[in-house]
């Protein structure tokens, strides 16, 4: 665990010497936003007709600069050789998914607070005191999504040609039952005010957060060897 | 060698035998079904004959992918790589003709396409998809553990499915459950067609798995014979 | 859409697929058949 850690810690200092991934990522976040804005612009949408749109609106936004955050995590390393380096660790192969898990799990959220301010000042939204229950949501819907994206991630990375491609194909019918619904229901929920009718959803979260650590656990020695 | 030749000489006679057995249950042996039974459309209620089963055929095949993931991953012998690709592949295709037929049926029957409340319905377009991507995978990625990634997320995505299934079914939150009217008014003769249906889907896909294994097999073959010849 | 023209259509698509797929696969089986066989020849010569 503690070498996880090291990696994590690793590939968040190299990011933010860079920070052209994060920087990227919030250029796309707030970009997102600015479509969504836009395509709902006809409408003036007031604060009752925009309600049932925030929960979506708020997760398409999360879960496309996530992908995009998961692009890069395996393919600079790939790329430059160091990927091998790394394997050539003494050190048991699932570490590195974990450090990875970790790493894309800070960029991703903070990614995620910056799409809910950016949300907030585009669409003047308040919520109205649910903003604590919405974090809550956020922060354990986004896990369950790195947990899932980044092993996808590993595997997707071997196709030299259509890695950018691949990674939707392979992650989004993944966590189309597993993720976006109960997480887009759950937001619904906890935007409402009620963080306790959202327990059922945020339990399906938990679970599949277990089930997708214990298969990358499994087999990501799978993913790596060559 | 011999044996082989016999096994396949049998599954093709009883694949001919039960696909036209399967289409005289359909279209002669069950009664129509009844309005009074709740059924809009009896006469395009026949179409149920040959949905359900590819549908089923389909899950087997994706549940044979599994498997063979596994298998894969443990003892990593190529003929267990060889049955998951030919079985995702022929999974797609009956998956595919169940859901092309669904929302046919579905139009005569309910005046809809399709209901996105319908757990069943939800499942198995999920896992269409998650097959599609798996073909995907496996034509795009080149390397030399092309096989392994693909057992990989074949196990992911097979095991991903069926949990949501049971997830949505303990919690009861994502959907709604809408029972289609297929079932409580099934007579005998219903579940005798069903399951010939099922029984001739089972052979075709048998005798498709062993051609396309065959298939990937030979391609294999003059993969290394034209190594060989380009090593010379 | 009638009820029966749903029949029909269904029904063709159903047996039409099947059909197809398995002429793809025999086409394609007979292709590499013939491919084998010119390879192994081939390699018989040198």
């Amino acid at each position: 665990m503690s070498q996880g850690l090291a990696i994590a810690i690793k590939d968040i200092k190299t990011e933010f010497r860079t920070k052209e991934m994060v920087f990227s990522m919030l250029v796309f976040s707030l970009f997102v936003m600015v479509a969504f804005y836009f395509a709902f612009y006809f409408y003036s949408l007031s604060s009752e007709a925009l309600e049932p749109l925030v929960s979506p609106i708020l997760w398409v936004t999360f879960f496309f600069a996530g992908m995009f955050g998961l692009l890069t995590s395996f393919s600079k390393e790939k790329d430059r050789g160091s990927l091998e380096g790394l394997m050539l660790c003494p050190m048991d192969r699932s570490a590195i998914y974990f450090g990875k898990v970790l790493s894309n799990y800070f960029l991703i959220l903070l990614v995620d607070i910056f799409a809910l301010i950016f949300f907030v000042l585009f669409f003047s939204y308040d919520f109205n005191g649910n903003l604590l229950p919405v974090l809550v949501v956020v922060f354990l819907g986004t896990f369950c999504f790195v947990v899932s994206g980044t092993l996808i991630s590993g595997i997707a990375v071997n196709a030299q040609d259509i890695r950018g491609v691949l990674i939707p194909i392979l992650l989004i019918p993944i966590i189309l039952l597993t993720v976006l619904m109960p997480s887009v229901n759950a937001t619904s929920k906890a935007l409402e005010g009620d963080i306790i009718d959202a327990i059922p959803e945020l339990r399906i979260l938990g679970v599949f957060a277990v089930i997708y650590i214990a298969i990358a656990y499994l087999l990501f020695d799978f993913v790596l060897e060559e | 060698m011999k044996f082989d030749k016999r096994l396949e000489t049998v599954i093709l006679i009883l694949t001919v035998f039960f696909v036209l057995l399967s289409i005289y249950t359909a279209l002669i042996y069950t009664p129509e079904v009844r309005e009074e039974d709740g059924w809009s459309a009896p006469k395009a209620q026949k179409i149920f004959y040959f949905h359900v089963p590819a549908a089923w055929v389909s899950f087997l095949a994706f549940g044979v992918v599994f498997i063979m993931s596994v298998l894969y991953l443990k003892n990593s012998l190529r003929k267990w790589d060889t049955i998951a690709f030919a079985s995702a592949e022929i999974g797609v295709v009956f998956c595919t003709l169940a859901i092309v037929t669904g929302p046919i049926w579905g139009k005569a029957e309910w005046g809809v396409y399709w209901r996105w409340e319908d757990t069943k319905l939800t499942i198995t377009f999920v896992l269409w998809l998650i097959f599609l991507a798996y073909l995907l995978l496996r034509g795009g990625v080149e390397s030399e553990n092309k096989a392994r990634l693909a057992a990989v997320f074949g196990i992911i995505g097979f095991a991903c499915v069926p949990l949501s299934f049971i997830s949505s079914r303990i919690w009861q939150s994502m959907h709604p459950n809408v029972v289609a009217t297929s079932e409580g008014s099934m007579s005998s003769e219903t579940g005798i067609g069903l399951l010939v249906g099922v029984v001739a889907f089972s052979f075709l896909y048998m005798f498709m798995l062993r051609k396309r294994i065959a298939i990937q097999e030979m391609a294999s073959k003059i993969e290394d014979l034209k190594e060989k010849i380009g090593g010379i | 859409m009638g009820e029966l023209e749903a029949l029909y259509i269904g029904y063709s698509i159903i047996w039409l697929g099947l059909f197809g797929y398995l002429v793809y696969l025999h086409m394609k089986q007979v292709k590499l058949a013939n491919e084998l066989k010119l390879l192994e020849e081939m390699v018989k010569k040198e």
